[in-house]
């Protein structure tokens, strides 16, 4: 039995369908977030959000700018935090995962079962607040945002993973040269493991670029605080973006543009990362695959 | 310069590790930092699991607290919030992970079944989009879907003239919304998961299979899908391990910690997450953060030994 031509264009067309139908789900807030911000704030509240901007206008856009203080000081603080965190982390568990990935190497066993038991079993949160704030005293400061989060144990794995990858008799040659392992790993491993380092690279940029967690709990004022956390607290109160007079003068008269400065910030805040990461997306996609593969 | 007999071979072979062999002080020095950071953000807070046996008081710190027994999980045990939160994060979880499976699989198999390189670029960069975003980002979109008077499902419906719902105080539609936001979210990285997997598969096997007079349903069914068995139960192992966890992300921004909603979007996290931020009942949260580590664990050992026994090659341990 040899299928028809017919069946197979059938069940083509329907995987397409598929495809087309939830990857347009998948767009299809964004879409409306942008259109909003577009939109005349007495339409919108007239029409409710939709697909296409009710009504375009840059109100919004001119209100979040008039009084753009906490919304730049929000991304400095995340743009440091993402550059020092992703920077700093890929760097320290890629050096972790080195050794790990060295079947030779002395204590390779005790060290795998020291990172994986952290896998297994945790303090839980309350504990991790308490030696956070109270035992390590990070409250406050900048770094409670970034070392808690500086290793993460399964990317550790991963990245094993990608370095045993690399040929052995590479490692070995360059021993019998007289290379340090420091030499060797720098020179050898990482330039061949590009791949998954900028992988793990995106995917903790990622992270600390949607931290909310450490400004919330870890902040007493807002000294450190991140995008998302701002925006968080936009979307829960909207009036504390509107307390400056300034900005209440500008749009005098007509209806304060709630609604669509709050859209309008959220595109700002989002947006531009998720270009980004869509640019890095063709090396992750690879690398997430690779590491998937037996290690 | 004299040579004695006999230990000359034991000088030459340990020349030769120091200069050529690997040297274990250089890799140990590498861990350094990584063994530092887990140390004091993995291991000393399980020391401080202890505060669950303890009534604990900020001033005192976890050493000056009292010990209280099992009077913790007394409480626990007797409040009512208990049984609500055990439901939701379990059923959540086991739904979410099976559905999340599921979809994963089948839309890698819509992607497989295409065969264009083109659409299916297009399609995974759009699945991905929604992996970008923090759960916050997410709370404006779904505030743009369910607001009462503005959201596009309450104007929508309207229109057939149907009454507005007012979503955000109404806990019967959020096992859905949650269930469907929870998928849409974690669909790009399954579905990635999966389709890298059976583009591994070797071709031959389908064309051996075809000629044998196997339809496309056959074909996936005994070519792709035990192929895919690896990576589904090592990514089980892990979801089984992580089932008392819960994204509070998504249960605490979607809802807006609404607490006309907690019925059906607390769970243990976000229980624990909000007595953290109002400082109250923090005995209950260490009981609470006791049994989920505890129960874990074992859940972790258990299906890891469940899967070892009926196929060595997919545990973990």
């Amino acid at each position: 039995m040899v299928e028809s031509k017919f069946r197979k264009t059938v069940r083509k067309t329907f995987f397409y369908l598929v495809l087309l139908i939830v990857t347009t789900l998948c767009i299809i807030p964004f879409i409306t977030i942008i259109s909003a911000s577009f939109s005349n704030e007495s339409e919108l509240i007239l029409k409710g959000y939709g697909l296409f901007p009710r009504g375009f206008d840059m109100t919004a856009y001119k209100m979040v700018f008039t009084d753009p203080g906490q919304l730049f000081g929000a991304y400095i603080v995340t743009i440091v935090l993402t550059a020092v965190g992703a920077v700093g982390s890929t760097l320290i568990m890629a050096m972790a995962a080195y050794p790990l990935s060295r079947k030779n190497y002395r204590w390779r066993g005790f060290f795998n079962m020291f990172f994986y038991i952290t896998m297994l079993f945790s303090g839980g949160a309350v504990a991790s607040y308490i030696v956070i704030c109270q035992t390590l005293d990070l409250r406050d400061t900048f770094w409670s945002l970034v070392l808690p989060c500086l290793v993460s144990v399964w990317n550790i794995f991963l990245l094993r993973t990608y370095f045993q990858q690399v040929p052995y008799s590479l490692i070995e040659a360059a021993q019998i040269d007289g290379a340090s392992e420091m030499y060797i790993f720098f020179r050898i491993i990482v330039p061949l493991s590009v791949v998954g380092i900028v992988t793990i690279f995106v995917m903790m940029a990622l992270s600390f670029w949607n931290q909310w967690y450490g400004s919330m709990m870890y902040m007493t004022d807002d000294k450190y605080m991140t995008l998302q956390y701002y925006m968080y607290r936009i979307l829960s109160n909207v009036d504390e973006m509107l307390k400056n007079e300034n900005a209440l003068m500008m749009v005098n008269g007509g209806q304060l543009p709630k609604e669509t400065s709050r859209m309008a910030l959220c595109v700002l805040a989002a947006g531009p990362m998720v270009f980004v990461f869509m640019f890095f997306q063709k090396y992750f996609s690879r690398g997430l695959v690779m590491g998937s593969v037996k290690g | 310069m004299k040579i004695r007999e006999g230990t000359a071979g034991p000088a030459v072979h340990k020349l030769k590790q120091r200069k050529y062999g690997l040297s274990h002080w250089q890799l140990t020095a590498m861990f350094i930092p990584a063994v530092v950071l887990v140390l004091l953000f993995s291991y000393l807070p399980m020391f401080g699991i202890i505060i669950a046996f303890k009534n604990f008081r900020f001033n005192l710190g976890i050493w000056g607290s009292e010990w209280c027994g099992f009077e913790n999980f007394r409480f626990l045990f007797e409040s009512d919030s208990f049984k609500t939160l055990m439901r939701n994060t379990l059923g959540y979880n086991i739904t979410w992970i099976l559905l999340g499976k599921i979809a994963g699989i089948v839309m890698a198999l819509c992607m497989e079944g295409i065969n264009n390189k083109y659409c299916i670029k297009v399609f995974q960069s759009g699945m991905f989009i929604p992996y970008f975003l923090s759960w916050i980002v997410v709370s404006y979109f779904s505030h743009s879907l369910f607001a009462y008077e503005m959201g596009m499902v309450n104007s929508f419906i309207s229109q057939f003239g149907v009454e507005k719902i007012a979503f955000y105080t109404t806990p019967k539609w959020w096992p859905l919304i949650l269930t469907v936001f929870s998928l849409w979210k974690g669909l790009g990285y399954g579905t990635l998961l999966y389709y890298g997997t059976m583009l591994g598969i070797d071709q031959s096997l389908y064309e051996a299979a075809t000629i044998d007079g196997c339809g496309y349903l056959k074909r996936v069914w005994h070519i792709t899908l035990p192929h895919l068995k690896y990576i589904v139960l090592v990514t089980l192992i892990m979801d089984v391990g992580g089932i008392f966890n819960s994204d509070y992300g998504l249960f605490y921004f979607l809802t807006k910690d609404n607490g006309a909603l907690y019925s059906v979007a607390d769970t243990f996290d976000t229980y624990v997450f909000r007595t953290l931020r109002n400082a109250t009942n923090l005995g209950l949260s260490s009981a609470i953060s006791f049994l989920k580590s505890v129960v874990g664990l074992s859940l972790v050992l258990i299906t890891n030994a469940v899967v070892k026994k009926f196929d060595d090659d997919c545990a973990l341990l």
